[in-house]
């Protein structure tokens, strides 16, 4: 691989694993099964490229995409508390709902390009970072420690007084804002946003997650938090090696093939031990 | 101090409890029988708050529905605690309870030493196993951090919910001894539920026999030092 197909999988993994500790956050944390970043991904993509395209700066609308993606996120919680929806069904409803959503942002056009340059790596190394230490401070705290508490025994939250409803609204809504703003990330990096990007998100995060928790079994969830954006960086180097190898004679339309069986291959070998965080 | 008036429950058209008095004084502590299904758990909602009655009111350290003073002893250890917790995790949750949850970290040198000093009351040498994850406790271990747990923030009143169930009959001796002498220690105002008539006899003062939705029956301690449990038994099966 050449110097810039490195950069890229460099790139690549860094948005992915913001997308990935939004994963955590929902799968992990609260042990909410929410399937709807599918929809927030392209949300974050779509507010970005619009508001580009209307002159905002970037920072401005890293800020929109994730307040966008945080909405998105409380809805489901709603579905999921006021209106006894499961889990599941919360979020594929409101990843469902977001599609028309999504293609309203965009002014009824599939797909809209937009051109930022490649001054995004800066601001998106700055961004990591502080996703990572912000996330990983806020699950050492008392309110870390109660968020994760509500994903294991909400039995026991809701009888310390803890309303779990408002709570798992919050865990949500950070969790989406998270995937939406690795949403943003890909349409700045990439320079497009399609409505259709959004399709497998969470696939990877989720594939990222265990190569992660592989990669690095501590119980701490601050490194937990690490390993979710060491995993995605992984993930995207087995998935190059795999597009490259003149042996498999791959092409980059087997993709989605190559990272079901890369998931099912390490979900398989994670064998004996049980997980390791929480 | 701990106070129930005419409480009224129903569920559906069902009936469970109907016009249910009852009284603990401070420092007091009570023990309930009743058959399955008499309503035990229900009344133990009541008081804990996430459970409002259809009519009757609940008055806890003079204060009507003060709920935040009311601690409980859950049944299963498994709900009491959290498995893939580490002890100290728990210790820290339960530390906040009904207090809030900051923005600052859980894990400092002044709550470890707490913790510590709270855990050696057990004798169990829970304490030097602050990063043992609770699912690797025996079930008497687990039933007795939960029971530590439970009596760790501000409380006024105690809510023992037949804490002995989920055991077998040495961890319920240690788990009943261990509840009984923190109890004594606290000198709060405890309720709790039991099957065990042996428990229900040996321990706390005044025993009452729920039955029909309402307490018909009452002994006091030294009414109590005469009964044996099969008298007791046959209390609450003829009835």
């Amino acid at each position: 691989m050449s110097s810039g197909e490195w950069a890229i999988i460099l790139q690549m993994g860094f948005i992915y694993g913001i997308v990935t500790i939004g994963v955590f956050m929902s799968f992990r944390v609260l042990n909410f099964a929410d399937m709807t970043c599918d929809g927030t991904f392209v949300l974050g993509g779509c507010l970005t490229a619009v508001g580009i395209k209307h002159g905002l700066p970037v920072p401005l609308v890293l800020i929109f995409a994730f307040l966008g993606g945080g909405t998105a996120g409380f809805i489901t919680a709603c579905l999921h508390s006021y209106c006894k929806i499961i889990d599941v069904l919360a979020g594929i409803l409101a990843a469902f709902m977001l599609y028309s959503v999504n293609l309203r942002i965009m002014g009824g056009v599939p797909n809209v390009t937009l051109d930022v340059g490649n001054g995004c790596g800066i601001i998106l190394a700055w961004s990591g970072n502080f996703v990572i230490l912000t996330i990983g401070y806020l699950l050492v705290s008392d309110f870390g420690l109660a968020l994760r508490g509500l994903g294991q025994n909400r039995h026991l939250i809701q009888s310390y007084g803890i309303h779990t409803a408002n709570t798992i609204a919050v865990g949500l809504a950070l969790s989406n804002g998270l995937i939406a703003l690795g949403g943003a990330f890909f349409s700045l990096t990439q320079n497009f946003c399609d409505i259709g990007g959004g399709v497998g998100t969470l696939v990877v995060g989720l594939a990222s997650l265990v190569i992660g928790e592989k990669l690095l079994p501590f119980r701490s969830p601050a490194v937990a938090v690490v390993a979710c954006v060491a995993g995605s960086v992984v993930y995207r180097l087995l998935v190059g090696f795999a597009l490259h190898s003149d042996v498999l004679a791959l092409r980059s339309s087997d993709l989605n093939l190559v990272s079901g069986l890369l998931i099912v291959g390490i979900m398989s070998i994670r064998g004996r031990r049980k997980r390791c965080f929480l | 101090m701990l106070s129930l008036k005419n409480i009224g429950v129903f569920l559906g058209s069902q009936r469970i409890l109907d016009g249910l008095d009852l009284k603990v004084a401070e420092g007091e502590f009570a023990v309930i029988i009743g058959a399955n299904g008499t309503g035990k758990s229900t009344l133990f909602n009541v008081i804990s708050g996430t459970l409002l009655p259809a009519y009757g009111e609940t008055i806890i350290g003079g204060i009507a529905n003060n709920f935040e003073q009311v601690t409980r002893v859950f049944q299963d250890p498994r709900v009491g605690t959290v498995g893939n917790f580490t002890i100290f995790e728990n210790m820290a949750l339960a530390l906040n309870r009904r207090k809030g949850y900051r923005f600052i970290p859980f894990a400092n040198r002044k709550r470890r030493e707490l913790f510590r000093e709270r855990l050696a009351i057990l004798g169990m040498n829970l304490e030097n196993r602050l990063e043992d994850r609770a699912c690797s406790l025996s079930g008497g271990q687990r039933q007795a951090l939960s029971l530590v747990m439970s009596t760790l923030g501000e409380y006024e009143v105690l809510l023992l919910d037949e804490i002995t169930a989920a055991l077998d009959p040495r961890s319920s001796e240690m788990v009943m001894a261990l509840a009984n002498k923190i109890v004594s220690a606290e000198r709060k105002t405890c309720l709790m539920a039991t099957h065990n008539m042996r428990h229900a006899l040996d321990f706390g003062g005044p025993l009452l026999v729920l039955r029909n939705g309402k307490f018909e029956q009452s002994f006091t301690r030294g009414q109590k030092q005469k009964l044996s449990p099969s008298e007791l038994i046959e209390t609450f099966v003829c009835s």
